[in-house]
């Protein structure tokens, strides 16, 4: 399964909204879970299966590709010269660690991870299954990555259905994570934390997102599912994304920002929640003063 | 390692005498075998009354080195220090250390993992999963619930408690950052220091000192998932309410209460008896005592519900 976009000839897609028309028109997944108004907009040839509700199949399908939580049939993990595994580290089949890197104990690596050469792993750390970690990666003890994305399908009843989470993470090339981070798996494809960045403690990652290269984001930070920020945007405490965001590269944001629009333009620094520009939040700040001694 | 070894490392071109240098530490601390560094020209009286060994220093402030110590001259002293702190960090466990020392009466779950080189006192509890580092010491009826992870060097003292999934010990968020926007780990070879009687929720953290110690005072209260930045000193019977966060550097005076979700910046200093509520944001040292505050700009809390009941006003 995968969305329009990014779906191939042998997927399935879904389309919930006639605002997905020409996305659906374009895909080219071989079959789709779509509701009545849309059976004209599918690409020909194309298998389809109208639902009632496409958000609550589209759950339930989610569940039918899920892998199993642990892959018996995987060969025998592979450890490259030099790299350390403590014996109380838990290593699943069809893992892959290279050269001079360091497990230590308690550590959960699923099965299929990718560990590059010269990464450490502090203690407990959990790595879910599929997740991919370049070289000269630093993660903290107690963080998890690759645990399910927050994505559900409401009925009507006001019940959630789970939407599996079958995507994973990747996480490139001297990326240090903090302890007690959480970076959630992709719904479909992957969330990247690309070259370079840097996490402080708590940190949350939603599913699909994508931080830029020498990003930096201090600790208690949070981002929303699917929101991308570009390369060297500075993060400070208690700041949160909604989802869905486009954030230009070298955007700083102060402590505390709340961050719900897009930003088109590079190198703002911004602050407050509502989000505003910096020096506007000063002069509000003087402002909310004012009025105080009033 | 040898002065001439490190000048050769960061690019400066040394011809004096061999000496060795231990260790880096801040200007006002490093003794005459340890390295300094100053970046920024408002230090220079620091400089000036440095007893370090040696400090990198930029041209502009060279003639500020004092004749005892020798001024490596550079153009990104901040950068050269991180450069140069992964020679003096510790492995991450003495393998070759002696077997971890257990106290009389502690009961240790098969499913923990001492590390070489540590020591636990009498009549603890050490719970499944729990990690403690080479070089760690932990006094007496302490209780590490499960999944606790203490890194190297760190200390606990007797009588406290730690809940599940906290992290100690862990690498404070440092880094030099060149003038392609890349960022170089400033190694933290510091520790965390948690003195008796002090209580921590779970899934907190508390960083290790860049240099020094991070250090928890007698009769803290921790709540959930609190932040304790680098090189912080929580004060004696300091309360910190579940999401709080102390960035590095600040001093919390002792008694002081930090409501949920508040927060304060680095590098201030907070007086004793002062009391934040909830979503507290501290910018700014706070010399006096006793004070109740509130908001982000932090204000006095009377003021801050003045100013809501105007906002409420304003709205209608």
């Amino acid at each position: 399964m995968n969305d329009l976009s990014h779906a191939s000839a042998r997927q399935l897609s879904f389309a919930e909204h006639k605002k997905y028309t020409t996305d659906l028109q374009n895909s080219k997944a071989s079959a789709f879970l779509i509701p009545e108004n849309l059976i004209e907009a599918l690409p020909k040839n194309s298998s389809y299966i109208v639902c009632e509700n496409v958000s609550i199949s589209m759950a339930y399908a989610t569940k039918l590709f899920a892998p199993r939580k642990i892959d018996f049939k995987a060969p025998d993990p592979l450890r490259g010269e030099g790299t350390y595994i403590d014996e109380r580290a838990n290593i699943e089949d069809g893992v892959i660690i290279g050269k001079n890197s360091t497990i230590m104990a308690g550590v959960y690596l699923g099965s299929h991870v990718f560990i590059g050469d010269n990464t450490t792993i502090y203690p407990n750390a959990v790595i879910y299954r599929d997740c991919v970690i370049g070289n000269d990666c630093i993660i903290h003890g107690g963080t998890v990555v690759g645990a399910d994305g927050f994505s559900f399908s409401h009925t009507a009843m006001g019940e959630h259905i789970k939407i599996y989470q079958n995507g994973n993470v990747v996480i490139e090339d001297d990326v240090e994570i903090g302890a007690n981070c959480a970076i959630d798996r992709a719904v479909f494809g992957s969330t990247v934390i690309k070259k370079g960045v840097k996490l402080d403690n708590f940190i949350h990652i939603g599913h699909n997102c994508e931080i830029g290269e020498y990003s930096l984001f201090v600790a208690q930070s949070g981002v929303g599912g699917s929101t991308k920020l570009g390369r060297n945007c500075v993060v400070s405490g208690q700041s949160a994304f909604t989802d869905h965001l486009d954030i230009a590269p070298f955007s700083t944001f102060t402590a505390r920002s709340g961050i719900t629009k897009s930003i088109k333009e590079p190198k703002g620094v911004w602050s407050g929640y509502p989000l505003m520009p910096h020096k506007e939040w000063m002069k509000l700040q003087s402002k909310i003063a004012k009025l105080i001694k009033e | 390692m040898d002065i001439k070894e490190i000048a050769k490392i960061i690019g400066f071109e040394y011809s004096g005498d061999s000496f060795e240098i231990s260790g880096i530490n801040t200007l006002k601390d490093a003794l005459p075998n340890e390295l300094s560094f100053v970046t920024n020209p408002k230090y220079f009286k620091d400089v000036e009354d440095s007893k370090a060994g040696a400090i990198i220093v930029s041209q502009a402030i060279s003639l500020s080195v004092p004749s005892g110590s020798i001024a490596l001259i550079v153009d990104e002293p901040y950068l050269m220090m991180a450069i140069l702190s992964k020679s003096f960090s510790s492995p991450i466990e003495d393998v070759d250390a002696p077997k971890a020392i257990i106290g009389e009466g502690t009961k240790l779950s098969q499913k923990a993992e001492i590390a070489n080189g540590a020591m636990i006192g009498k009549n603890c509890t050490i719970m499944s999963g729990v990690y403690i580092g080479s070089g760690c010491v932990i006094g007496d009826n302490t209780i590490l619930y499960p999944n606790v992870v203490v890194y190297r060097d760190c200390k606990i003292g007797s009588d406290c408690i730690i809940h599940a999934n906290t992290t100690i010990g862990s690498d404070g968020f440092g880094f030099a950052t060149n003038k392609r926007g890349e960022h170089t780990k400033i190694y933290q070879n510091g520790n965390v220091v948690i003195e008796d009687d002090v209580e921590i929720g779970s899934s907190t953290t508390i960083d290790r000192a860049v240099f020094k110690t991070t250090l928890i005072k007698k009769g803290v209260r921790i709540d959930n998932l609190v932040q304790v930045g680098h090189n912080c000193e929580i004060g004696e019977y300091a309360v910190l309410v579940s999401q709080t966060g102390i960035a590095g550097s600040s001093k919390l005076g002792r008694n002081v209460v930090m409501g949920g979700q508040s927060a304060t910046s680095g590098h201030l200093e907070v007086g004793a008896f002062n009391t934040f509520a909830a979503r507290s944001g501290i910018t700014k040292s706070i010399k006096e005592n006793g004070g109740t505050y509130a908001g982000f700009p932090l204000m006095d809390h009377k003021m801050w519900l003045k100013l809501q009941a105007k906002l409420a006003r304003l709205i209608k």
